[in-house]
């Protein structure tokens, strides 16, 4: 009976409990009685379970009902208060923000774009306003379509700028601005765009004071230029009039000093000899002097010619040897030459180079007393064009590390003083570097104060293709 | 295995003549009225019949013998084992606090390599139950299985007894360990209480006191459920106790109203509930409750398998369940031995807490549940 399908455990337990085994077979009436009491106490019961359970489910409902409501407003002022700090920072910008759909209407615009456009807020939420502006992007000479911009900008997802765009205002004069279309993206689609307007009156004022200010400063740099070639000009003439009587006393006092010889008269040398001998040394300094300054001047005026010829270093050394022998003596000193016997011929101006080398060892004498000056000519074959270097070494009063820096520029000599101890126009070193630059080549300067200096002239054994005109 | 029911009445004696089967194994299981305090010369000619015999027992709140149950009575299983062993073990408690040491003291007397069980009978109101589980259980393997109960003292909570090897005490714990690979031993325990309404959490709680639910007072949630139900509490307080869940929602251990305080809107229970305890209330249906019985009797016909012979099924049933059910309680342990095994007899008694592993593995103390231990050798 227990395993009957249609009769439900509890009647079965019930039926067994009052013994009743036949199903089929009606019970004594007292048993049938008990029964019915039996069946009407499981129905009670579960009468009561279903009060207790659906005030449970009562209960359960109005609290999850509560939960609800409280999510729900929670989550409300969360989103309130989240849009009201997004609008405060909308409105705070400086920048004009327009938020459009994807046609182009807009759907709201913030303080600072009602203020550059001029109206307010209800005359354009609602309408199309691109035809209000100019797209032009920076340096851009075509004008940009701002509906195909808007289009192209949803459809690559990316944003685009127009920084010479121009907004056109009724009865107000135009206004410069850089516009920024940007796609406005929810999820994974373009929902609008945001239009950013930026004044760029400020900036392109202050462009235009930058621009005032450069040429202002263009036209006094060509002043200035001018000013300053017209004074080599001057110089060149005025050095090349002075060389005509210099050359007068010298070739005069030349000829005095030959007159003087021919007398063999030591009364005659000893009255005016000496005279002669020093007019003709100042004259000669002299000339030395105007000669430096016209180079400087031509230099200067950029008129300074380069005449490249080959000829042979060995022969170029013995003439500055014969030329710079005699003032070595006179300081005392030990001059020598030594020269690679691989550098022969050479491609370049041998009336520059040689005057370059008789500066430095000009100054190699001025500055050694009782030293040692040697010259020596190698030839660097490394990688790249081979070059010659000519190395003037000297056991001088050297070179404070301080004053290198400024050693070859123009009127530089080491202290004021020097030049009243040494002499000389502190030209020759600036003379010596535009030469060798002329050249293709350098000059490079090592010293230690109180030991002595190293300068080295290198140069292209190929002159370089002329740059300058 | 020899078996052998026999009844004491405090007005009529025996049932029948004690039969003589007194050995070293075998053991005697006596529950009895609380009335046999003042009255133990039925207990005397027991000890006199088994003089070899262990003899152990506890007062009731009722006593069970095949389908009645009966009060002012004794209630009496003897076992002849022939092949297990059996070893007794007994230890006072103190106190409360103590109860997990002495949980610990007995299983580590009684453990060994062919334990199959051990039955235990405490003291019903000096002892922590689920602490004197804890003790047993932390020092066993997982396998052995335990199952007892707490004395009763009828509905009144006074003072209970149990029989240390046939002598009547109080304030102590009494347990037997059965061992042999031919003994077999089931189990089943269910309670029948429905849970219902969500899932709660005690957020004021102090020893037995419940006072707030999820923040909410816990009398006036009770009677927010209960409507005019409520009215009735404490006395209909049996019928809706009050489910402890654990980590995962199905062990459920209940615990019982047994008094409310309007003042604090506070309930008081029968044994602890843990402050963040995650709780749920349930309710009592007669039919659910005596299906519990019947599941029980189910589960322990299972756990201990087919097999010949006789077979003895030690029901432990809540007092609570005996005041939910009054007039209706015969029919739970009718209900047990319509799905024990057939010839499977049976004797038991009302308890104030029964122990055994819930569903499988670890030990338990429920409240208001049928728990069964099934014996049989063969």
């Amino acid at each position: 009976m227990k395993d009957s399908p249609d009769i439900h455990r509890t009647l079965a337990r019930q039926l067994r409990r009052l013994g009743i085994r036949d199903l089929d077979q009606a019970p004594p009436p007292e048993v049938w009685r008990d029964l019915l009491a039996m069946i009407s106490r499981t129905y009670a019961s579960a009468e009561e379970d279903r009060y207790l359970l659906e005030r449970s489910l009562d209960i359960s409902s109005r609290e999850m009902e509560e939960l609800n409501d409280n999510l729900r407003r929670s989550s409300e002022t969360r989103v309130a208060v989240e849009r009201d700090r997004l609008s405060s920072i909308v409105e705070a910008l400086d920048d004009g923000l327009c938020v459009l759909n994807t046609s182009g209407v807009v759907q709201r615009l913030n303080g600072a774009a009602q203020r550059l456009l001029g109206v307010d807020a209800e005359a354009v939420v609602g309408t199309k306003i691109f035809d209000r502006f100019i797209f032009r992007g920076e340096g851009a000479k075509e004008i940009a379509d701002p509906d195909l911009s808007l289009a192209a900008i949803l459809r690559l997802g990316q944003s685009m700028r127009f920084d010479s765009s121009v907004l056109l205002r009724k009865g107000r004069p135009p206004r410069e601005l850089a516009c920024t279309l940007s796609p406005l993206i929810a999820g994974e689609s373009c929902i609008g765009a945001v239009f950013l307007l930026h004044d760029m009156t400020a900036v392109r004022r202050s462009e235009m004071e930058l621009r005032q200010l450069a040429d202002a400063l263009r036209t006094a740099r060509d002043k200035a230029l001018d000013a300053n070639r017209a004074k080599s000009s001057f110089l060149a003439n005025i050095s090349h009039e002075l060389r005509t009587p210099l050359n007068a006393i010298i070739g005069y006092s030349e000829l005095i000093s030959e007159e003087i010889e021919e007398f063999h008269d030591s009364s005659l040398d000893e009255a005016i000899g000496e005279d002669n001998r020093r007019i003709h040394q100042a004259a000669d300094h002299l000339l030395h002097l105007i000669n430096d300054v016209l180079d400087v001047s031509k230099i200067e005026a950029g008129k300074m010619q380069v005449e490249i010829i080959p000829f042979e270093v060995p022969e170029l050394l013995a003439a500055v040897s014969a030329v710079i022998e005699p003032l070595m003596n006179q300081g005392g000193n030990q001059f020598s030459v030594a020269c690679d016997p691989q550098v022969r011929e050479l491609r370049s101006d041998r009336t520059k180079l040689k005057q370059a080398l008789f500066n430095l060892l000009s100054n190699a004498a001025k500055f050694t007393h009782e030293g040692v000056v040697r010259l020596n000519v190698t030839l660097e074959a490394r990688g790249g064009a081979p070059h010659v270097i000519f190395a003037v070494r000297d056991t001088g009063i050297g070179i404070p590390p301080e004053k290198l820096r400024d050693l070859f520029n123009a009127f530089t000599q080491v202290d004021a003083s020097t030049s009243r101890v040494y002499g000389g126009t502190g030209l020759g070193l600036t003379i010596t570097r535009e030469f060798c630059r002329m050249l293709g080549g350098d000059v490079e300067v090592e010293s230690v104060l109180g030991k002595g200096s190293v300068f080295r002239i290198r140069l292209p054994v190929e002159p370089p293709a002329p740059k300058r005109t | 295995m020899e078996l052998a029911l026999v009844r004491h009445e405090l007005s009529a004696g025996w049932s029948q003549e004690l039969p003589a089967v007194d050995s070293a194994s075998t053991l005697v299981i006596v529950f009895g009225a609380p009335e046999y305090r003042d009255d133990s010369r039925a207990l005397a000619e027991l000890r006199d019949a088994y003089p070899q015999a262990t003899i152990i027992g506890c007062s009731t709140s009722g006593e069970i013998f095949d389908t009645k149950i009966y009060d002012e009575s004794l209630a009496v299983a003897i076992l002849r084992f022939r092949d297990a062993r059996i070893r007794h073990v007994a230890a006072p408690i103190a106190s409360a606090n103590e109860s997990a040491a002495t949980g610990a003291s007995i299983a580590e007397a009684l453990v060994d390599d062919d334990l199959k069980g051990i039955f235990v009978l405490s003291d019903g109101l000096q002892v922590n139950g689920s602490e004197l589980v804890r003790g047993l259980a932390s020092k066993l393997p997982a396998e052995v299985v335990v199952t007892g109960g707490l004395a009763g003292d009828g509905p009144r909570f006074e003072e209970t007894w149990i029989l240390n090897n046939g002598e009547l005490v109080s304030g102590m714990v009494t347990a037997v360990g059965l061992y042999g690979e031919r003994l077999h031993l089931g189990h089943g325990s269910k309670g029948g209480w429905d849970p219902f309404g969500p899932r709660r959490q005690v957020t004021r709680a102090e020893g037995n006191v419940l006072y707030e639910l999820d923040g909410r007072p816990a009398l006036a949630l009770y009677k927010e459920y209960l409507g005019e139900r409520a009215d009735g509490l404490p006395a209909t307080g049996l019928l809706f106790p009050l489910a402890l869940l654990g980590e995962g929602d199905e062990r459920l251990i209940v615990r019982t109203i047994l008094g409310v305080d309007e003042e604090h809107s506070s309930l008081t229970f029968a044994g602890d509930i843990p402050s963040g305890a995650r709780v749920q209330l349930m309710k009592a249906n007669f039919d659910r409750l005596i299906e519990g019985a019947e599941e029980a009797g189910e589960g322990a016909s299972a756990t201990l398998g087919a097999g010949e012979g006789p077979c003895l099924a030690l029901a432990i049933s809540c007092v609570g369940r005996r005041l939910v059910l009054a007039a209706r309680t015969e029919e739970e342990v009718e209900a047990t031995l319509d799905v024990l095994p057939p010839g499977c007899a049976q004797i038991g008694f009302y308890s104030y807490g029964e122990i055994s592993p819930y569903a499988s593995g670890h030990c338990e103390l429920h409240n208001q549940t049928m728990t069964l231990t099934t014996i049989r050798e063969g």
